[in-house]
């Protein structure tokens, strides 16, 4: 049985009230899902592991709203979207940037933008530090922003896939994601002074 | 790509990389089986109220449209004493008329 129809069997079968195939859906879409919530979240967030159980809790009590042509992905996208804004709400105010990055760093991130100028691929590892870095820069951004470079960025989701999992227009996604460039520009300023002309 | 495409592809490939989570199956399955167990708690609390309540309300019902005839009797025009009198004798209204007109 293709994948596809593997899947379609296991929601089926998930209404009806299978919770044993309900754990095929869980096992298959839990890593992306726990991605999508670290990084609009903050990787280092003590709530991940509990935002991502809610997001499939609720999946399999409004499976029975969930259209069949429909993108079971997409849908449970949506699902985890609206949960990790949820939660981001109930924090005090969105996470600060670091706003003393160490030397390496500094130079980490400047290595970045001179190895931008050709398209061959650096190996190079990211060092922890520049992770962290990358990971609260995203976090610092409000979160509807957050969500657009989460999925757009990191996911690496079309913005038609987007405007689907977030529930609004083409137009909209665009513009958040060019909103988001425009502040990620402003953040990264001190550091790239080039990136913001 | 332009140059700040290709630094902010790299930029976002440099975020953590999510390790790979343990399986939450067991608690997943847990919250559902509490959460159906509360959902189907209230669901018989809701029927059980309903069949004790439905009668109640039905009885409710007659009784208080009961008493509404009942009461209209005395306030309705057109079964007021007048009218009652114009079918048991209709010489007194007639003569009633009479007086007024003279």
């Amino acid at each position: 049985m293709a994948l596809a129809d593997a899947e379609k069997d296991w929601i089926r079968r998930s209404r009806q009230g299978d919770a044993q195939a309900y754990r095929h859906l869980v096992e298959r879409y839990q890593a992306r899902i726990h991605r999508l919530v670290s990084s609009m979240l903050g990787y280092g967030h003590g709530n991940i592991e509990d935002v991502v159980q809610e997001v499939f809790v609720k999946a399999y009590f409004s499976l029975k709203r969930f259209r069949e042509d429909a993108s079971f992905g997409t849908w449970i996208y949506r699902i985890a979207v609206n949960q990790t804004r949820d939660e981001i709400k109930k924090m005090a105010r969105n996470q600060s940037l670091e706003t003393h990055l160490s030397e390496a760093t500094t130079r980490a991130l400047q290595d970045l933008w001179t190895q931008a100028e050709d398209e061959k691929d650096h190996d190079s590892s990211p060092s922890e530090d520049l992770q962290q870095f990358v990971s609260q820069t995203i976090a610092a951004l409000p979160d509807k922003l957050r969500a657009v470079v989460t999925l757009k960025d990191i996911e690496g989701l079309s913005y038609q896939e987007a405007s689907r999992v977030l529930g609004c227009s083409l137009g909209t996604v665009k513009s958040r994601h060019s909103r988001a460039r425009t502040r990620l520009r402003a953040l990264l300023a001190p550091y790239l002074p080039d990136l913001q002309t | 790509m332009s140059r700040e495409e290709n630094f902010w592809s790299r930029f976002f490939a440099a975020a953590p990389q999510a390790q790979q989570p343990r399986s939450r199956w067991p608690e997943i399955l847990a919250q559902i089986e509490t959460e159906t167990l509360r959902r189907e708690s209230f669901s018989a609390a809701v029927l059980w109220m309903g069949r004790r309540l439905a009668p109640v309300f039905v009885l409710l019902c007659l009784f208080v449209g009961g008493a509404a005839l009942w009461g209209s009797d005395d306030t309705n025009p057109l079964v007021s004493d007048a009218a009652l009198a114009s079918l048991v004798d209709p010489d007194t209204i007639l003569s009633q008329w009479m007086e007024a007109s003279e």
